[in-house]
């Protein structure tokens, strides 16, 4: 068992099949400087809880794909990146700072599934960007780059 | 310049009155200008000494009785050169050479330094002073002398020295002051300096020798030996356990000196007690307003660093990723940033100048590009050349570039400037030579190859990890030695014709695809891979031997996955269980390999329900009957008719799987048959069975079926004749265990709930056939307290028992399990299902009061 500690001092106590998974984790261990708690300043519990839910379904990929649980874990992903943009930044941050790579794709390839097809002003709404730009530039980004902004399917709904 | 004739003595040795005896004179001519090394050579041959053991070292006399001064370097040679030129004559200033071991050295050379005694008389003769220093060499006290008005004698050494008001004693004989600085410094302090003035005495005698240029020379004339590493160092543990601390912090006397104030004048005269938001706590705004602040204040994915955003970015196709650039400045510098250009499918038919316009943006601003990605018709295939050109100057490391089938029959020399490629995949391109020596994913697709060029990528490319060729041409065999140590997934898809062998050595190679056209590829030799994990093989022709050799080699959990495209009947998982087992099942004739006893084999049965025939059902019983030793079984089916054997046929035959005891069934769709008729069959199939698991079934209503039967179907009377002891329903999925759950405690419910009745019902005729008897009137008062309260428990854990139950159940999804931890954090138990306690536990306590009037009746 290895002992995680987030930034608000709540401990957690996690498998060390599972979080092996993190190579920061990884490589602590196996330097040895994992002996009492791990803290992780960067991460609040909020997140470390999804964290670690992860990596509890995560424990055995291998095994998983093996026997017919792989759709299982399809499932169980695309109910974990259903959460809100702040906390999907939230893990993310979280996943690249403990280095656990195939938590970081998952999360960025939902970012960016949600930014497909969607209208600049839908994205800024939904980001809550603040347009730094005048409207010259705007225009002249635009103008740049044409093809980019021209095509009927543009979705301007925003979620 | 000449030459001075110079006399030995040497052999001889030092007695108790520096007296040098028994030695042997000779003469040698030593040059004027001579070096160190040269005498020592010239004496060492002179006298054949034996250099790897033993060292001579020089000395001569100034005078007789004197110290005996070393000739260690140039400079002590010099000096006894300089003196020699003025005492021509042989015999005078002899050199004294005398031999020691080298063990020795160290302590010789120790005690000669830091014998005190003959350092000051090196330094008392005067011949010696005259060389590097200035004769009469005077130390001048930096402190001023000025205030010291009077000296008085009170002897010959000793003085009284009147000084801003207080007196010093001085003693030059012991060099002392009462000031201490004389003692300290050993250079004569101001009032040393007075007396020394008063008496019109030099000063120089006074200084401690070590401040002398000579002494200073004398002490850098040995050698100075190399430290050793700093591991090595002898460090005494007394220094070792000392703790070096800062120092106290001591707080001045006085009051501390006043700070400037941080705060401007805003904030003094600011409003005290801030605002802050009801709904964020933020300042600046209050809950009202909330929304048009959060709207325009915080930014979320702003926050994220660029190399993130540039991430996510990359799985963006580029039209997608370009219009992000007005979002706001921020988001225009990752656009223009962007690592990662994905042009995607079939784009390029339209706008050749987008990629030329982009790419030129690029190489105009100096950004890297780490990955291209493009899929481009024939008619551009000019461009390509370009193109690239310019990926080579941005540091390309992913090329993907995709042109058709065969269409671009040429290989891109270009491409071979890119020294850093470290992916690299390919379509329709014909590739002679490869020059990456980094390259760690290789792709290639309906491309040509050839035996050089895959002889080049062996000798080159050391790091390869991913080798993945589909639909190449003109390779014959593809053999790896040995030469891709990382090399972890190897794929060849759809062989040609004429490709015949696999000889792979790579011993860490994970995954392992070949699928061939036809039947052509049979020889594969892959029995060096240890590490294999998956192995898949489609419509490769294997036999028996091949199998026997290889199983033993695969390491355990292996999924090893055969398929025969021609007869798609049957597909086979071959599961390596925990326990290192070995086995391989088929039904058609061409493998009868038996399962060893270890086996766990997992059987996956993908018939065509068409073909469901005797003949198919004979065959299945017969390949079923080579796991019959193994331990357990797991059968995977879509269809039940697949596991459910005609009744007549069952009657011809002998049931297959007599030894084995455990067995788990997988079937997904369960309708044709009911599920008697399923455990029957699956009975006859295994009759020495012990635990059966079914893990099916999104339906609950199959469950129950299963469920049903097992307390009332004729498996009950089977279980006498055929050892079923128990048959256990092990659902796999969380939420058929929830499920069984619930039932089981609905049922325990129910259970309880009758002999609550039953009981309240016996307590109701107690009381009232006790209430006859008026004798014991008093008695039961007492005892009517109990009674009551168990009556009045009892009724609210009806009321408050299923809702548990509920929400456990229904509920118990893994947001509603991190929704707990959140109250829970300490306890981590993710989607664990807790059993919540039920009315049972109430039991005891009824029936105690009970059982108390009965004894009181008594």
């Amino acid at each position: 068992m290895v002992k995680l500690k987030s930034n608000d001092d709540k401990e957690f106590e996690v498998e060390e099949a599972a979080v092996i998974q993190s190579e920061m984790i990884k490589n602590m261990i196996e330097d040895g400087c994992a002996t009492s708690v791990i803290p992780l300043p960067n991460i609040d519990s909020k997140t470390l809880i999804k964290v670690i839910e992860y990596l509890n379904k995560h424990i055995n990929m291998g095994k998983a794909a093996e026997t017919g649980e792989e759709d299982d874990l399809k499932e169980f992903d695309e109910q974990f990146v259903n959460m809100g943009w702040e906390e999907l930044f939230d893990v993310i941050m979280a996943a690249n700072y403990l280095n656990i790579h195939e938590l970081m794709e998952l999360c960025c390839q939902s970012a960016a599934d949600r930014l497909k097809n969607k209208s600049v002003r839908a994205v800024r709404e939904m980001l809550k960007i603040t347009n730094d730009l005048t409207e010259e530039e705007e225009q002249e980004i635009i103008n740049d780059a044409p093809w980019a902004f021209e095509g009927p399917e543009i979705d301007d709904t925003v979620n | 310049m000449g030459s001075i004739a110079v006399l030995i003595k040497h052999s001889g040795r030092w007695n108790y009155e520096q007296q040098y005896e028994e030695y042997i004179s000779d003469a040698i001519l030593l040059s004027v200008n001579a070096t160190y090394e040269q005498l020592y050579t010239v004496l060492t041959s002179h006298i054949d000494v034996d250099l790897t053991c033993k060292f001579i070292e020089i000395e001569y006399q100034l005078t007789d009785n004197e110290v005996k001064i070393h000739i260690r370097n140039d400079m002590g040679l010099k000096v006894y050169i300089l003196q020699k030129k003025e005492l021509k004559d042989l015999s005078n200033l002899p050199l004294y050479v005398s031999v020691s071991d080298r063990d020795n050295f160290s302590t010789l050379v120790s005690s000669s330094l830091y014998n005190s005694e003959s350092l000051r008389m090196i330094v008392n003769a005067s011949n010696v002073e005259a060389y590097g220093e200035r004769r009469n060499m005077s130390v001048v006290s930096d402190r001023n002398a000025s205030i010291i008005k009077v000296v008085i004698p009170a002897s010959e050494y000793i003085y009284t020295i009147y000084d801003n008001e207080k007196y010093f004693i001085i003693c030059l004989k012991g060099k002392k002051c009462s000031c201490n600085a004389f003692q300290l410094d050993e250079i004569p302090c101001v009032h040393a300096c007075a007396v020394l003035d008063s008496k019109n005495f030099k000063k120089g005698p006074y200084c401690s020798d070590l401040y002398k240029p000579k002494t200073v020379l004398q002490t850098y004339d040995l050698p100075i030996y190399p430290l050793p590493h700093k591991d090595d160092w002898i460090i005494p543990k007394k220094i070792l356990n000392e703790a070096v601390l800062p120092q106290k912090y001591k707080r001045p006397p006085g009051r501390p000196p006043k700070k400037e104030r941080g705060k401007s004048g805003r904030d003094m005269f600011e409003k005290k007690n801030k605002n802050y938001c009801g709904s964020c706590g933020c300042k600046g705004h209050n809950r009202r307003t909330y929304n048009l602040f959060v709207m325009e204040g915080t930014d979320e994915i702003s926050k994220l660093p660029e190399p993130i955003l540039d991430h996510i970015l990359s799985f963006l196709a580029i039209k997608d990723a370009a219009k992000t650039s007005t979002l706001s400045k921020f988001w225009n510098s990752v656009w223009t940033n962007l690592s990662c250009l994905d042009f995607g499918d079939n784009y390029l038919h339209k706008s050749k100048k987008i990629v030329d316009q982009i790419l030129s943006n690029r190489l105009n601003q100096k950004i890297s590009i780490k990955r291209f990605k493009a899929n481009l018709p024939i008619y551009l295939s000019k461009a390509v050349d370009d193109w690239i050109k310019v990926l080579v100057t941005c540091n390309i490391k992913e090329l993907f570039l995709d042109i058709g089938v065969y269409a671009y029959n040429k290989s891109p020399e270009a491409i071979f400037a890119a020294k850093s490629l470290n992916v690299l995949s390919l379509r329709g391109f014909k590739l002679e030579r490869i020059k990456f020596y980094f390259l760690r994913e290789l792709y290639l697709e309906d491309s040509s190859l050839d035996e050089q060029f895959f002889q080049a990528l062996c000798a080159i490319c050391s790091d390869l990890e991913v080798l993945s060729l589909k639909r190449f041409s003109g390779l014959i065999s593809l053999q790896v030695a040995g030469t891709f140590p990382k090399l972890r997934t190897v794929k060849l898809q759809t062989c040609p014709p004429k490709f015949r062998k696999v000889d792979i050595v790579a011993p860490n190679v994970e995954n392992l695809y070949i699928s061939s056209f036809g039947l052509d590829l049979h020889l594969i030799e892959i029995t060096a891979c240890k590490s294999l994990t998956r192995l898949k093989l489609t419509a490769v022709a294997v036999n028996d031997k091949w199998l026997k050799n290889l199983l033993p080699n695969l390491p355990n959990r292996t999924l090893f996955v055969l398929e025969d495209r021609e007869n798609f009947k049957f597909s086979y998982d071959i599961h390596h269980g925990k326990k290192g087992l070995v086995a391989y099942f088929d039904p058609s004739p061409i493998f009868k390999l038996k399962a060893s006893r270890l086996l766990e084999v997992e059987i996956k049965l993908i018939p065509d329900p068409e073909a469901l025939d005797t003949r198919w059902y004979s065959k299945l019983t017969e390949s079923l009957g080579n796991f019959n030793n193994s331990t357990a079984t797991t059968l995977r089916c879509d269809y039940d008719q697949v596991i459910v054997i005609p009744k007549d046929m069952r009657e011809n035959l002998l049931p297959p799987l007599y030894g084995t005891k455990r067995m788990q069934i997988k079937i997904m769709d369960r309708t044709n048959y009911s599920i008697v008729d399923v455990v029957d069959s699956l009975l006859w199939i295994f009759p020495q069975l012990d635990t059966l698991s079914v893990d099916k079934g999104q339906s609950l209503q199959s469950l129950i079926k299963l469920d049903s039967l097992k307390e009332e179907t004729p498996v009950d009377q089977m279980n006498q004749s055929t050892n079923l002891e128990e048959a256990p329903v092990e659902a796999e999925e969380d939420g058929e265990k929830e499920e069984k759950v619930i039932k089981e405690l609905r049922k325990i419910q129910k259970q309880n709930f009758i002999t609550q009745c039953l009981l309240s019902a016996m307590l109701v005729f107690t009381l009232t056939w006790q209430l006859s008897e008026v004798s014991l009137i008093l008695k039961m008062k007492d005892g009517l307290n109990h009674p009551f309260r168990s009556i009045g428990s009892m009724f609210t854990s009806w009321i408050k028992g299923p809702t548990p139950v509920k929400l456990n159940g229904r509920e118990g999804d893994l947001n509603d399990s991190a929704k707990q931890l959140k109250h829970q954090v300490e306890a981590m138990s993710l989607s664990k299902l807790k059993v919540p306690e039920f009315p049972h536990m109430e039991l005891p306590h009824m029936e105690l009061p009970s059982l108390d009037f009965i004894h009181e009746d008594d």
